[in-house]
């Protein structure tokens, strides 16, 4: 089943055409989400949050992006509320945006797995934009569509985590050399 | 760009067991509005319809039951003895239907009799069905009550002269 007719029926209220949408799309958003939280309950909730508000507003998405695209959205929406809520001091994605011209643009970086866990270690905004682009594939514009941000922004806040991810990779490797 | 099965592990993705509690969480928060409703089945729904359905049709099996005793309560005492007396010649004439429906086969004179008997009662019958048409539901007219006894009680004495001829072989 193509995911545009599973679209057009959920929207008539098909619960079989949604559930092949939720098939085709929790790993993407449950694994997104996990970098995050990696509490069980925490993910569960988001994750079902995020397809339950899908549903209600189904009739709202028009087919300009991919499902798992508006999907992901949510998701974050769902995040943001409740950092909110429980009043985290944390920044979460509300990095103020600034087009940094300061930024060098490098382009030269090679992942090492090791980074992963330096990359835990950056804020959510950070870490939701190079998870975005250079894992699960978005351009700018999809990113800065889902995070609510600028095309503009998006790229040097990609640049900036790269940068960052280097040096302290540099660094660790530095104590242990 | 990195690949998701190099970035990602085994244990950040939902198991099969937690996708199962999952959709059935998200299941049973949202309404299920199938394309087709004509075909939509929902069990409870069903039960709760065919129960109530049971219910309502003893429940106006009773209503109506009451109305009508409260209506025959309701009825004056010269119609109860008519109702009785149609009901007493029903019954000599179930008791007798060789007399009342069949040919004769005994003497002449007996055949000839009972011949007359049969024609009378035919009469009767006639005028009987005849005030009963003209008898709306209710209508407790004296005077046609009146003379519907009349004809039950010619009816009952003829039925009477036919079983006694018949028994005495005339």
């Amino acid at each position: 089943m193509p995911v545009e007719y599973s679209v057009a029926e959920a929207k008539k209220g098909s619960q079989k055409a949604f559930k092949k949408l939720f098939d085709d799309n929790v790993n993407i958003i449950y694994r997104f989400l996990y970098q995050f939280s990696q509490n069980p309950d925490q993910l569960q909730e988001w994750t079902q949050r995020a397809f339950i508000k899908a549903f209600e507003n189904i009739k709202s998405f028009e087919g300009n992006s991919k499902f798992s695209t508006w999907l992901i959205k949510i998701g974050i929406n769902e995040m943001k509320s409740d950092f909110a809520r429980l009043k985290d001091k944390r920044t979460v994605f509300l990095e103020d945006e600034q087009y940094d011209s300061a930024v060098s643009l490098e382009e030269e970086f090679e992942w090492k797995q090791d980074m992963k866990w330096l990359l835990a270690e950056l804020d959510e905004f950070k870490r939701a934009v190079f998870i975005l682009y250079e894992v699960e594939g978005y351009s700018h514009s999809e990113i800065a569509e889902i995070l609510n941000i600028s095309e503009a922004f998006s790229r040097t806040s990609l640049c900036r985590v790269k940068n960052q991810l280097k040096e302290k990779w540099i660094k660790s490797r530095g104590r242990y050399d | 760009m990195i690949k998701p099965e190099e970035f990602y592990t085994m244990n950040e993705y939902p198991g099969p067991g937690e996708k199962k509690k999952l959709w059935k969480r998200v299941k049973n928060s949202i309404p299920d509005r199938k394309s087709f409703p004509l075909f939509y089945f929902d069990t409870r729904s069903f039960a709760f319809g065919f129960g109530s359905a049971v219910f309502v049709l003893f429940f106006c099996m009773g209503v109506y039951t009451l109305f009508a005793k409260l209506a025959v309560k309701d009825e004056p005492a010269y119609v109860k003895i008519n109702n009785a007396y149609s009901k007493a010649v029903d019954e000599v004439e179930k008791s007798i239907p060789h007399l009342t429906t069949a040919s004769y086969n005994k003497s002449y004179n007996l055949d000839e009799v009972l011949k007359a008997g049969k024609s009378k009662l035919n009469s009767i019958d006639a005028g009987i069905s005849e005030i009963k048409a003209e008898t709306g539901q209710g209508d407790y007219s004296p005077v046609r009550q009146s003379r519907l006894r009349e004809l039950y009680k010619m009816k009952l004495e003829i039925l009477s002269r036919m079983i006694d001829m018949e028994e005495n072989g005339l």
